[in-house]
């Protein structure tokens, strides 16, 4: 499978403090990667390397199979939503689009469509001849998006993209995101992980400038090999149930409220699984509000991450 | 290559733009306007206050403004006299040449241009990296077409402040000096505009160097200021100092500073201009290559 983004133990220190140690991860082209992790973790660190923004200490970087980033041998293939950067304010939405559009490799006499259909994309056609200064946060943002999907990019790097949109545009936007599935791969990171999971196709996850797991998502969270059923708390015999189906590893939350199913799916479907559990708790009187396969991203990125993980790495 | 041009003419066409558009621009577009207005507004005064003081005294009918000073620079003995005051023959001359308004225009723009030209140029590149602009632009395009879109942007703000200024002061004397000859005023002081904006071409390069080595806009500003000063201060004490034996190094110091070229260009003769475009090409391209250095490998 061909790799969109590898990182090969890179390695970034900021003054005495890394940010990346070791840092090895591989994005499969056409993937949509959601790259999570804390604050501090490395996230805008390891796209920022990507982008060719900042240099790594150690390790190689791979991008699109053509080694480390360089504007002139990826001219137009990479762009890029930094976080905490500003646009210029004195530029109306029209010349700064028209400007990265150009410098983006989109044929001269393409431009000004280019630039009028990513303005739509945005609903900001309004606001075409308002100078960035004038528009309010949120819109300032959407233009930030607009520029990363200028062109035909294949690899599209997006750090906290949905920051600051209203609930419409955030679901507008990540529309935009879903539509460029298979066109390029998108690398998304986000401490939004209801929308990573609703959105992604592959996973990174990177806590102390290093690599805790990389893979498809459905496996992190057990899509296929795990159920979840939502109860109403009834007392029920764990025990017996789970003498009846000894290849199933069930778990029951304190409040019993929350029954997890582990099963091995190349032995059971989720079907049958279902068949068993579900007439053991309803004999037993049990009120099921939800069944659900799998995890939750934020359950198991939760689960998975101690909460005193300490951060930022220092050396 | 011809990428390289295509982004570099984009790039500097929109500094250009984005330049002028913005209130920095606007500031200072004011400053040279004010400081060629004030100064040529200054010396007609001065000079219809003269005018008038010689008028009574030789009890002539009142002389029309500014033809004293016209006359001034025609006469034999005045000329022998600037040729002693000055101490060098050719020097003295070719200030002789130019139209005296268009002296005193030089002159001011000699003296502002070096300063207004640091105080545009510094925080150009440090302002967007400090804000973050730049992220947008540079995993488009390359470092080195980025830098050298600042120094034609900054350049070309330069010139347009100073055919601004140049514009305005020639309109003021023309209003103010009626005995001005207009077509050799207006010749001298274009003739002036573009010696001075030549002159600002390393100020505007050492400015943007240091725009790469500092990363907040306002300490990129004071060590502009600082670098004016300096440089100021180092091609006064290489023109004192140098001479022999290791006063010798004070020759290299003058070399290193856009004044130590400047009286290259107050000269009318080819071979010394194009002595001092060639140093100051030098220097420019010097100063934005120690600049470019750090930029190069900084992190962003």
């Amino acid at each position: 499978m061909k790799s969109a983004l590898v990182f090969d133990q890179v390695t970034k220190s900021y003054g005495s403090r890394r940010a990346l140690d070791s840092l090895s991860f591989a994005i499969p082209a056409g993937s949509l990667c959601g790259l999570i992790g804390s604050n501090g973790a490395g996230k805008t660190t390891a796209l920022s390397l990507a982008a060719g923004l900042l240099s790594p200490d150690h390790g190689q970087l791979d991008v699109l199979e053509n080694g480390p980033f360089d504007p002139d041998r990826h001219a137009g293939k990479v762009s890029l939503l930094p976080q905490d950067s500003q646009l210029p304010p004195e530029a109306t939405v029209w010349e700064l689009l028209r400007l990265y559009a150009l410098l983006q490799n989109v044929p001269q006499h393409k431009v000004d469509a280019t630039v009028r259909h990513a303005i739509q994309t945005v609903h900001l056609d309004d606001r075409l001849h308002s100078p960035i200064r004038t528009l309010s946060h949120g819109m300032r943002r959407r233009v930030m998006i607009a520029q990363a999907f200028l062109g035909n990019p294949t690899l599209v790097l997006l750090d906290e993209p949905l920051n600051g949109l209203d609930p419409r545009e955030a679901a507008s936007t990540r529309e935009l995101f879903a539509s460029w599935k298979g066109r390029a791969t998108l690398v998304i990171s986000s401490h939004v992980l209801s929308e990573l999971e609703r959105l992604c196709d592959f996973l990174v996850i990177i806590e102390n400038g290093r690599t805790l797991h990389q893979g498809p998502l459905s496996d992190w969270l057990g899509r296929g090999a795990l159920l979840l059923y939502a109860l109403d708390g009834t007392p029920f015999d764990l025990e017996s149930l789970q003498s009846e189906a000894p290849d199933i590893a069930m778990t029951l939350s304190a409040d019993r409220r929350l029954l997890k199913c582990r099963y091995n799916a190349t032995r059971l479907d989720a079907a049958a699984l279902n068949r068993l559990i579900l007439q053991r708790l309803l004999q037993a009187g049990v009120g099921i509000h939800a069944v659900q396969p799998g995890d939750t991203l934020e359950s198991s990125y939760l689960a998975a991450v101690p909460s005193n993980t300490p951060n930022p790495v220092s050396s | 290559m011809s990428r390289f041009f295509f982004q570099l003419t984009v790039l500097s066409r929109f500094e250009i733009a984005d330049s002028i558009r913005s209130r920095r621009a606007a500031a200072v577009f004011a400053l040279y306007l004010a400081a060629a207005l004030l100064g040529i507004n200054a010396f007609a005064t001065a000079l219809q206050r003269l005018e008038l003081q010689l008028a009574e005294l030789l009890q002539t009918g009142p002389l029309q403004p500014g033809a004293l000073a016209d006359s001034l620079w025609k006469s034999a003995r005045f000329r022998q006299m600037i040729v002693a005051l000055v101490g060098d023959r050719q020097t003295a001359l070719s200030l002789l040449e130019i139209p005296p308004i268009a002296l005193l225009y030089g002159f001011l723009a000699f003296f502002y241009t070096p300063f207004f030209a640091l105080l545009s140029s510094t925080p150009r590149v440090s302002t967007e990296v400090y804000s973050g602009s730049c992220r947008f632009l540079l995993f488009r395009t390359s470092r080195s077409a980025w830098i050298l879109s600042k120094f034609i942007g900054q350049s070309a703000l330069v010139f347009l402040a100073l055919a601004l200024s140049a514009a305005a002061a020639w309109t003021l004397a023309r209003f103010r000096l009626a005995g001005m000859n207009p077509t050799s005023a207006a010749w001298g002081i274009a003739l002036m505009t573009g010696k001075a904006w030549l002159f600002s071409l390393p100020f505007v390069a050492l400015g943007l160097a240091i725009s790469q080595w500092v990363r907040s806009p306002n300490t990129a500003q004071a060590a502009g200021f600082l670098a004016w000063i300096g440089s100021g201060a180092l091609a006064w004490f290489a023109k004192r100092y140098a001479g022999e034996g290791p006063r010798i190094a004070w020759e290299a110091v003058a070399l290193a500073v856009p004044q130590g070229f400047q009286l290259d260009l107050w000269r009318m003769e080819l071979a010394p201009f194009l002595h001092a475009a060639f140093w100051l090409t030098v220097l420019s391209s010097a100063y934005l290559a120690a600049g470019y250095a750090r930029f190069a490998r900084s992190d962003l």
